[in-house]
């Protein structure tokens, strides 16, 4: 800073210190909270300081899962979250970036509209149009499937607008010169535009990898068959267990394990993370 | 290594708008021609026209007497060196170079083979595993080349390959290009719009304007007898002066200023009778103007800027009483301000004379 | 964009735009305009037949209390989330942008909550305000304020949008955090120059100089607030107590899912749609002022 004034640095990390807290405090909790036992979790306040059945806790929900919620294992759950994030994160990628080199690199009718089309999708959040997509997914017999979870969620403006930008700012002598080098539009594709939207396709990754992990509404109306359950539908099963108050310390066993995978990606990409964040705003 | 022709080349683009004009060229084998003109004159076009980067709305080009109108950029047998070079940035240099004969299935010992010797005829022989991005202009503009000579096409197009390049580097590579171009003998289309480098390195330059070819010579036919006065004050380095005149009453001299009002005549080496009283232009390059010849007409001119350039000294001047400028070149150093008034003479032989309404030499 | 096609080929364009177009079309847009028609027919007591009624779920939706309390409930919240999450993104972003010290380190720890889902977050803080076990409330009970998120209307939408608004922050950080490293470093020491101490410098250069930013967080949040916190709200409260945090999101859901209220869950949806489109477009108007700017 511009001058010296000591106070002003410590007030700074005083501030900053307070907001990690803030930030860090409910997952603290929460973590206390799974290491308990069932009883430990009814005094007012709850324990501050980790218990003893870390293991024990995390074993059952892992394996055999909360009774009260059915009881299925949530390693099952956590499996299925991974198959529909990693479907939605890679099924979003992978359309919208052929459609973004459809739209920049070729000239054709309706390319316009097509272009409108895909950025209407922007305005429409699942949640507005939740009773007729449910409807038109039931009539299309994909109700309780990977698809049904997947497919639907897949159309992506921001991805495809991200890669219109990135195609945008590549030099059209580079087309040229692999015209020159005998190359056609697949092999330019996947020679020259592939390679070099490596790191765009990563950050973009990281950020639908968080988003598909995170879907709660959709899974919750488009699969009922227990086998299919996310770690978020399964949150929601232990929540709205009839008439009692949760079971905290497995509740909050399988919050952690819902949390983990996110969390890890964004620390140990944060880069890219930062970068996808970033991009897909512009 | 072919004969290029175009015949009758026209462009004009959906929105209307003609960029090129009916071209007329004939290139030969082993032939290094410039397309030299202002940005926006069309020589880029016609260069991306050849390559099948855009279309033929008029006309044809063809390759080795074969129409090529209508053929892919990739089927034409022909390379390219781009102004920024347009290398594959995640690509080595050695992939770069080869990736043309790649997609053609070449055979990887002759690919392999022909990386290798570009790569020691550019001096990059050490660089083959590096990105493009850990190079330097020149070294990029090396591999840019060396990517057009692996191919061993049949005709090298290159569009203002050394702009990119700072000025020391760009005579240096001027000079690499036109040695390797011999080496190889290879037919060149160069696309530039600096006139020292179509001058230094052209076999034959088209002038071009507007989607126009002006003239198509050799460079010192070109700088010797201009068709236009646009050419004369495109070509040499300053360009000609042109002057305002009308032919005298006898025929034998040039009256100058507009309707020979500033009233100093310029004897001209052959008379043209006849044609008095009609409105041209005198032109003298900078270089053919004599300070206090021995004999001779002479006009007084009044320096407004001198710049010396070592070998030799530039001299802005203006004519009295019409406010025309004339441009002297003196060899040697002259100090600045020596004398605000010079004694310019015309030397007879090396007079040029234009028509003023249409801008076209006059013949003798 | 390219002046002329740098590839020519007739079917290829289509087969790659086909798969994203299919899925709009099927899954976005035919769905918006069903939802469009089917908000104006009524469908009989075995959703056998159904005739066209015009408006009228459109007048009834705004007649009823439950809509219109839910319509309070979405303004209140949303403002809350966007206010608490943007001052306390903003205060964190100019301290870390002060330390040169372990600025790294605080970005790094800040930012990780982007990643927690809305309905973990939710879960999270429940526990914390839970009035029988949970740490928040029982500091709270000893400040002489019985909370009770379970039963009082107040303390459930508190809840809510402290839950919303605790997640949205590191996203605004980064944000917050990228516009202050944008601004020269000259104008705030010319400022210094000025005679200008550091809370009047931050008033008068900085903040207005964030102001596009701001602006920019401030529609973002907003629709954040309004569309992707359904699962925040709908795995603790559910919208209660008696319907006290049930946002428009939450009662599209409920008439629909739970209700089986056809017309009127689609007449809700299409004025949803239309306010997101508002957004939307007050979003790109913004973009394209940064561009020219």
């Amino acid at each position: 800073m511009v001058e010296n004034r000591p106070w002003l640095t410590v007030i700074a990390h005083v501030v900053l210190l307070l907001g990690l807290l803030i930030t860090a405090f409910p997952v603290w909790l929460t973590f206390v909270a799974s290491t308990h036992e069932g009883t430990a979790l009814t005094q007012f306040p709850m324990p501050l300081w980790p218990g003893s059945h870390f293991l024990d806790n995390y074993g059952t929900i892992l394996f055999s899962g909360a009774k009260a919620a059915g009881g299925q294992p949530v390693l099952l759950m956590l499996g299925n979250s991974l198959i529909v994030a990693l479907g939605i994160a890679v099924g979003k990628i992978a359309i919208s970036i052929i459609a973004a080199y459809a739209i920049v690199y070729f000239r054709f009718p309706l390319r316009q509209t097509f272009f409108w089309m895909i950025f209407m999708t922007l305005m429409l959040p699942v949640e507005v149009r939740i009773m007729p997509t449910f409807e038109i997914t039931a009539n299309l017999g994909l109700l309780n499937s990977y698809s049904g979870l997947i497919v639907p969620l897949i159309a992506s403006a921001t991805a495809t607008f991200l890669f219109r930008q990135f195609f945008l700012t590549i030099p059209v002598e580079l087309v040229e010169a692999a015209r020159l080098d005998g190359a056609g539009p697949i092999r330019f594709f996947r020679d020259v535009l592939l390679p070099l939207s490596r790191t765009n396709i990563a950050a973009l990754f990281v950020i639908l990898f968080i988003y598909g992990w995170n879907q709660y509404l959709w899974p919750l109306v488009v699969s009922t068959d227990p086998s299919l359950t996310t770690i978020m539908t399964g949150i929601n099963a232990l929540v709205r267990v009839p008439d009692s108050e949760p079971q905290w310390h497995l509740l909050m066993a399988m919050s952690m394990l819902a949390m983990l995978p996110p969390i890890l990606v964004v620390v140990v990409m944060q880069k890219l993370f930062v970068r996808g964040l970033v991009e897909t705003e512009k | 290594m072919a004969t290029v022709d175009f015949i009758g080349v026209e462009k004009t683009y959906p929105n209307g708008h003609k960029a090129i004009h009916g071209i007329n060229l004939n290139i030969t084998d082993g032939e290094f021609v410039v397309l030299v003109g202002p940005s926006g004159c069309g020589k880029s076009t016609l260069l991306r026209m050849l390559a099948g980067l855009e279309t033929v709305t008029g006309g044809e080009i063809r390759i080795d007497g074969k129409v090529v109108n209508r053929l892919e950029p990739a089927d034409r047998d022909i390379a390219m060196v781009f102004q920024n070079y347009a290398l594959y940035p995640h690509m080595s240099v050695r992939e770069n170079m080869a990736y043309g004969l790649r997609n053609r299935k070449t055979p990887v010992d002759v690919i392999e083979k022909r990386v290798a010797e570009a790569a020691k005829v550019l001096g990059l022989e050490g660089m083959l595993d590096r990105k493009p991005k850990q190079l330097s202009g020149g070294q990029r503009q090396r591999v840019a080349m060396g990517r057009a000579i692996v191919r061993e096409p049949k005709a090298f197009l290159f569009d203002e390959p050394l702009s990119n390049l700072d000025a020391k580097l760009r005579v240096q590579m001027r000079v690499e290009i036109r040695r390797l171009q011999r080496e190889l003998n290879t037919t060149a289309i160069y696309v530039t719009h600096d006139q020292v480098e179509a001058m230094t390195m052209a076999d034959r330059l088209v002038v071009m304007r507007d989607g126009v070819a002006q003239q198509i010579g050799r460079p010192l036919d070109v700088y010797a007898k201009p068709r236009t006065t646009y050419v004369a004050a495109f070509i040499g380095s300053p360009g000609m002066n042109l002057l305002e005149g009308v032919i005298s009453a006898d025929g034998s001299a040039v009256v100058l200023g507009k309707n020979g009002a500033m009233g100093r005549s310029i004897a001209l080496p052959v008379a043209r009778p006849g044609e008095t009283g009609r409105p041209v232009v005198l032109g003298i390059r900078p270089e053919h103007l004599l300070i206090n010849p021995q004999q001779g007409d002479t006009v007084e001119v009044r320096s407004v800027l001198t710049e010396p350039l070592g070998a030799d000294t530039i001299k802005y001047t203006l004519l009295p009483g019409c406010g025309q400028s004339l441009t002297v070149r003196l060899p040697g150093t002259h100090p600045s301000g020596d004398t605000d008034v010079l004694a310019v003479g015309f030397d007879p032989a090396h007079l040029h004379l234009f028509d003023e309404a249409t801008g076209l030499r006059l013949e003798d | 964009m390219h002046q002329s096609s740098p590839f020519n080929h007739r079917l290829l364009p289509y087969l790659l735009v086909l798969p994203q177009i299919a899925v709009t079309l099927a899954f976005f847009i035919w769905p918006a305009l069903n939802a469009v028609w089917l908000s104006t027919r009524q469908e009989d007591a075995f959703g056998l037949s159904s005739e066209f009624v015009g408006l009228e779920h459109y007048i009834a939706i705004f007649h009823d209390g439950t809509y219109t309390r839910a319509l309070v409930n979405t303004a209140v919240f949303s403002t809350g989330v966007t206010v608490v999450s943007l001052a306390l993104a903003l205060l964190l972003a100019v301290m870390a942008d002060r330390v040169v010290r372990g600025a790294m380190v605080y970005k790094t720890l800040l930012i990780w909550p982007y990643a927690v889902a809305p309905a973990v977050a939710g879960v999270i803080w429940w526990l914390a305000f839970n009035p029988s076990i949970g740490v928040v409330a029982y500091f709270i009970n000893i400040l002489g304020y019985d909370w009770n998120h379970l039963i009082k209307a107040r303390d459930a939408m508190m809840l809510v949008i402290f839950a919303a608004a605790w997640k949205q922050i590191s996203y605004n950080f980064l944000f917050f955090l990228a516009g202050l490293q944008a601004i020269p470093r000259s104008l705030i020491e010319a400022a210094a120059l000025d005679g200008a101490s550091p809370f009047r410098r931050f008033w008068t250069v900085i903040f207005p100089l964030l102001s596009p930013t701001t602006f920019f967080l401030l529609v973002v949040n907003i629709i954040y607030a309004f569309f992707d916190t359904f699962a925040l709200i709908h795995a603790t409260t559910a919208g209660g107590p008696a319907g006290s945090t049930e946002t428009l999101v939450l009662k599209v859901f409920m008439d629909g899912f739970v209700g089986l209220d056809l017309g009127g869950s689609s007449a809700q949806s299409v004025v949803l749609m239309v306010m997101v489109m508002a957004l939307t477009v007050v979003q790109f108007r913004f973009v394209e002022r940064k561009v020219q700017y």
